[in-house]
């Protein structure tokens, strides 16, 4: 998949794994491998670009919080303009999904 | 020049591990470490990554919180790969190497994070400031000191000009102080008024329009938020009964009514925003805040329907000013002079006025002696005779500016560029005008930090407020005493209070992509 695509990609299964709970970056690293059962390995640090723009971008926001491991981190929430793009995002992903199986003959 | 930089470097990093020390003191179960030792400093593979990650990115006040939070990564990676089993040197190795490109990194995030640039407003703005100096010099600077003018817009603009660049960040790190700096002097600014009689001042009036934008930073700072809304709550009714009370209140209605507007608006978008994350977290505090602002609202327009004295004076000026106008002198004069005037305004050049008008204008018969005063015997062109003295007439040297209303240059500047220059003059400030706040609304629609935009629609307010005011007394409908023009018609106080709120909304929309930097400097949080 090229950058920009997993780029995009990306933001969307953020905005997702924040609108289950409020994380910090390594916490979402950890959940993208986990539950991909490691399909996205992607290099960790390029998470904070992302997380920084869709935080410009208002999608998401960020505070200081003592994790469960005693340490301070930054968490972030996603707010209500982000679960409206994570909306239009997933059904944008199912459309996508599903014309890409029609052409490939995959049963719906 | 690269050493200094390095230098200074060096001591915001000692600076850091000594924050780290005593902010988190949590690093004891990795490696041998120093107290207040970071973490990075003793994996220097993890200092050179962030290093290089730091240097990409230009705007220096948002590396600190950059770098913290890279590095918090790194070091959770690096206890999974030693729970794992892994030695320390290679989880430092693989947790570096598994972080990626830094400079890349850094790059994207510098395009993100770093303030935004704006042209557009500084040249509109300018673009005011010359219109108002314009109107000055084309008057002729009569009963104006011209000289002293120009400072204090040359004063304006520095003290804008600081805003853009350091106000948010600033006034957010100072905001207790402050807040409580301005509300005393503020206090005792009206205490000695009172007590010793002072002048009514236009720092006063003009420090008015201050009031939300302290009380909004007071409660963004204040550690018992309660306290401090309710200490903004009583300040701002103190200063709003003070000027209902004293006897001010025809000088001061319009005034009183921006500043009433925009504390209701501040509460307002608290309470909506702030039940997701703004200037505090507490949505049932901010109930209470906006209950304390609709008591106070309903506390003043108690008042305000009650019986004192100019109450009607005010209402009846502004709408049928036919009713109240008993001499030249009257603001209800004035309005309806304007109104005559510019009904007569050319497209291009100066309102045609014939001599013979020239005279009943300078002397008031058009009004008067249509209303058959002239015939009371009383005075000449049938003045009353409270012994208020007429505009001498001389046909030899009486001017459009002779037969204007007293402190045109001030308070008639649109309607004065009309009728000396024509409609199309007017038109083109108006439209000056309307640029610089479509620009100031735009940029704060795009201001997505909500302590931020909170502040700043407070702010538009309260300069919204008062263009509307004098634009309508400009053209006839004036309701209580002038306001300021922002930009284009100011006062020493009014310029200063005027820059600060510009700024204000400036600067929230500068640093707005460094976002968090406001609620960061207020809370003084680590991120």
């Amino acid at each position: 998949m090229d950058k920009k695509m997993m780029s995009i990609a990306t933001s969307m299964l953020l905005l997702k794994l924040l609108s289950e709970e409020d994380k910090y970056g390594y916490q979402m690293i950890r959940e993208l491998e986990e539950r991909s059962e490691k399909f996205f390995f992607m290099n960790e640090g390029t998470i904070y670009p992302i997380l920084h723009n869709l935080e410009k971008e208002g999608m998401i926001r960020s505070c200081s919080r003592i994790a469960e491991n005693g340490r301070r981190r930054k968490y972030y929430s996603i707010t209500e303009e982000g679960r409206a793009e994570l909306q239009k995002k997933q059904e944008e992903w199912t459309g996508y999904r599903k014309a890409v199986g029609k052409i490939l003959g995959e049963a719906e | 020049m690269k050493r200094r930089r390095k230098d200074i470097g060096d001591r915001g990093r000692e600076n850091r591990k000594r924050e780290r020390g005593i902010n988190h003191g949590n690093y004891e179960n990795h490696g041998n470490r120093d107290a207040g030792e970071s973490f990075s400093d003793v994996w220097p593979q993890v200092s050179q990554f962030l290093d290089r990650v730091e240097e990409q990115i230009e705007y220096r006040p948002v590396r600190e919180s950059i770098r913290r939070e890279m590095e918090d990564h790194i070091e959770d990676r690096m206890q999974d790969y030693i729970s794992g089993g892994c030695g320390r040197e290679e989880a430092a190795k693989k947790a570096v190497a598994g972080m990626g490109d830094p400079e890349a990194i850094g790059r994207q995030l510098n395009e993100i994070r770093r303030p935004r640039k704006d042209y557009a407003l500084p040249a509109v703005i300018l673009l005011c400031v010359a219109a108002g100096l314009l109107v000055s010099f084309l008057s002729g600077f009569r009963d104006l000191n011209f000289f002293s003018q120009n400072f204090y817009f040359l004063f304006g603009i520095t003290v804008l000009f600081f805003f853009v660049r350091k106000g948010c960040v600033l006034t957010a790190r100072y905001a207790k102080a402050v807040s409580v700096l301005y509300f005393s002097a503020f206090l005792l600014l009206i205490l000695l008024t009172r007590l010793l009689h002072w002048r009514y001042t236009p720092a006063i009036y003009n420090g008015n329009f201050l009031l939300p934008v302290a009380a909004l930073l007071l409660i963004g700072a204040a550690e018992s938020k309660r306290k401090a809304v309710a200490a903004a709550i009583g300040f701002t009714a103190a200063a709003v009964a003070f000027q209902i009370l004293s006897g001010y209140l025809y000088f001061t209605f319009s005034g009183v009514l921006i500043l009433l507007m925009s504390i209701a608006v501040a509460g307002i978008l608290l309470w909506n925003t702030d039940r997701k994350v703004t200037l505090s977290a507490a949505g049932k505090r901010l109930a209470t805040v906006l209950a304390g602002l609709l008591i106070l609202i309903i506390t003043a327009a108690a008042v305000f329907s009650s019986a004192y004295a100019q109450r009607e004076e005010v209402f009846r000026t502004f709408f049928s000013p036919e009713e109240n106008t008993e001499s030249v002198m009257d603001d209800s004069y004035n309005a309806l002079l304007i109104r005559s005037l510019l009904k007569r305004a050319s497209w291009i050049g100066e309102v045609k006025l014939s001599g013979e008008d020239l005279e009943k204008y300078s002397t008031g018969e058009w009004y008067f002696g249509l209303r058959g005063r002239s015939e009371s015997g009383t005075a000449h062109n049938g003045y009353p005779e409270n012994g208020i003295p007429h505009n001498a007439y001389d046909a030899e040297s009486t001017a459009l500016e002779d037969i204007l209303p007293y402190q045109y240059q001030n308070n008639y500047v649109i309607s004065y560029l009309i009728l000396r220059c024509g409609l199309i003059a007017g038109i083109l400030v108006m439209a000056v005008i309307i640029s610089f706040f479509s620009i100031l609304a735009r940029r704060i629609a795009g201001i997505r930090g909500r302590s931020g935009f909170v502040l700043s629609v407070v702010c538009f307010c309260l300069l919204a407020g008062q263009a509307v005011f004098y634009i309508l007394g400009n053209f006839g409908w004036q309701l209580g005493a002038f306001c300021n023009l922002p930009f284009l018609s100011e006062g020493v106080a009014s310029i200063f209070v005027n820059a600060i709120l510009t700024g204000i909304i400036a600067s929230a929309y500068r640093y707005d992509s460094v976002r968090n930097i406001f609620l960061r400097a207020v809370r003084r949080v680590s991120y």
